[in-house]
């Protein structure tokens, strides 16, 4: 279902089990991000770039 | 590797199949003598049969048709290479189809009795106190193989010539059993069965230098990790009464993380999103997240051991 929507954005509610927040977890402590919510958003950015490129397997 | 003694020859009959020890270090050769002969291959790690050579395990990490360069893998929670696939002068070996068996010629072709890998993998296993039940998926050496359009498999004819040969070198010591394939009313040999010939030899120093590095991990379990590691002797399957379910990581406990887009992410995130997760914004964004993570870190495609990357 869709989650919140306002005029500035949108709020999603990410569910995580743990086995996926620790590989999140583990991949924050590697440096790529600051924190897991920075993490979700460097990887949409990113996403969106290689998903342009057509570099993404389906 | 042309000038050595071998350290055991055989001639490998039509109909027939030969179990060998083969050490760790040691190289199995198995050589066309006449051209256009399918091998099937069995494997059992030689210190406990319970650990075999994997197909499925196989063609996860090197595709349909591992050639020179590749492993023979044993199967979870082992998950071993047992085999390194050294030489390999016509590239065309098949982990897709199973062993044919005489239900095939009956069914097929009305036969009462005919030669067929797994009666003869059975009967050659025999030599080491294995069972019928105990022949596992065939590694088909020579035997070349497609994928249709529509899914299916099929077997080719083959252009191996008298002198091509496949060299396995054995990293753990194993039980090798090679055997003539016995479809002789079948295109996997060209419709004709022609003898095999094996030898072994000892790996030079170089040639054990030159074996890529596979990873040792602590998933790679053996039966001191198993919470049950007795062999059933018997053969009725019966409840065991004090069983009590110890699944891994369970229960799979969740966190909800709220992730606020703006205006120029929500764009972004609907702009990319995949139709399958509808109008689930969190399975969407869990889509991108974890595809996002494979593109960048996943170092083992296809969920398997990358050989050379750890």
């Amino acid at each position: 279902m869709a989650d919140d929507t306002t005029a500035t954005g949108r709020t999603v509610r990410l569910v995580l089990n743990r086995q996926q927040l620790e590989l999140v977890d583990r991949t924050v402590a590697r440096g790529v991000a600051q924190d897991r919510t920075a993490l979700v958003h460097l990887a949409l950015a990113e996403y969106a770039v290689l998903a342009a490129a057509g570099g993404l397997p389906r | 590797m042309s000038a050595r003694e071998p350290i055991f020859e055989w001639e490998l009959q039509p109909g027939t199949g030969k179990a060998i020890e083969l050490r760790a270090g040691q190289i199995l050769r198995i050589e066309q003598v006449g051209g256009g002969q399918c091998v099937d291959f069995n494997a059992f790690n030689l210190h406990d049969y319970k650990e075999f050579m994997h197909c499925g395990r196989t063609r996860t990490v090197h595709g349909f048709n591992p050639t020179k360069g590749t492993f023979m893998w044993s199967q979870p929670p082992r998950e071993r290479a047992l085999l390194y696939i050294m030489e390999d002068t016509y590239g065309r070996n098949d982990v897709l189809f199973p062993r044919c068996s005489s239900y095939v010629y009956e069914a097929a072709y009305g036969f009462d009795a005919h030669t067929n890998c797994h009666d003869i993998q059975a009967e050659a296993q025999r030599e080491y106190g294995l069972t019928p039940d105990d022949v596992h998926d065939s590694f088909n050496l020579f035997m070349c193989t497609e994928v249709t359009l529509d899914g299916r498999a099929t077997i080719t004819r083959q252009a191996s010539k008298a002198g091509d040969h496949v060299d396995l070198l054995a990293l753990a010591d194993v039980l090798a059993i090679p055997n003539v394939c016995g479809a002789d009313v079948m295109r996997t040999s060209n419709f004709g069965l022609k003898p095999i010939k094996l030898q072994v030899f000892e790996a030079t120093e170089a040639e054990l230098a030159a074996v890529p590095k596979t990873p040792i991990l602590r998933s790679q379990r053996t039966p001191k990790d198993f919470r049950n590691p007795v062999i059933k002797a018997d053969r009725a399957l019966t409840r065991d009464p004090a069983y009590v379910p110890e699944f891994t990581n369970v229960p799979l406990e969740t966190e909800t993380l709220e992730i606020e887009l703006t205006p120029e992410e929500a764009a972004l995130f609907d702009s990319v999103r995949l139709p399958v997760h509808g109008d689930d914004d969190g399975a969407a964004l869990r889509d991108v997240l974890f595809s996002w993570w494979e593109s960048r870190f996943l170092a083992a495609s296809s969920g398997a051991p990358a050989i050379g990357d750890r």
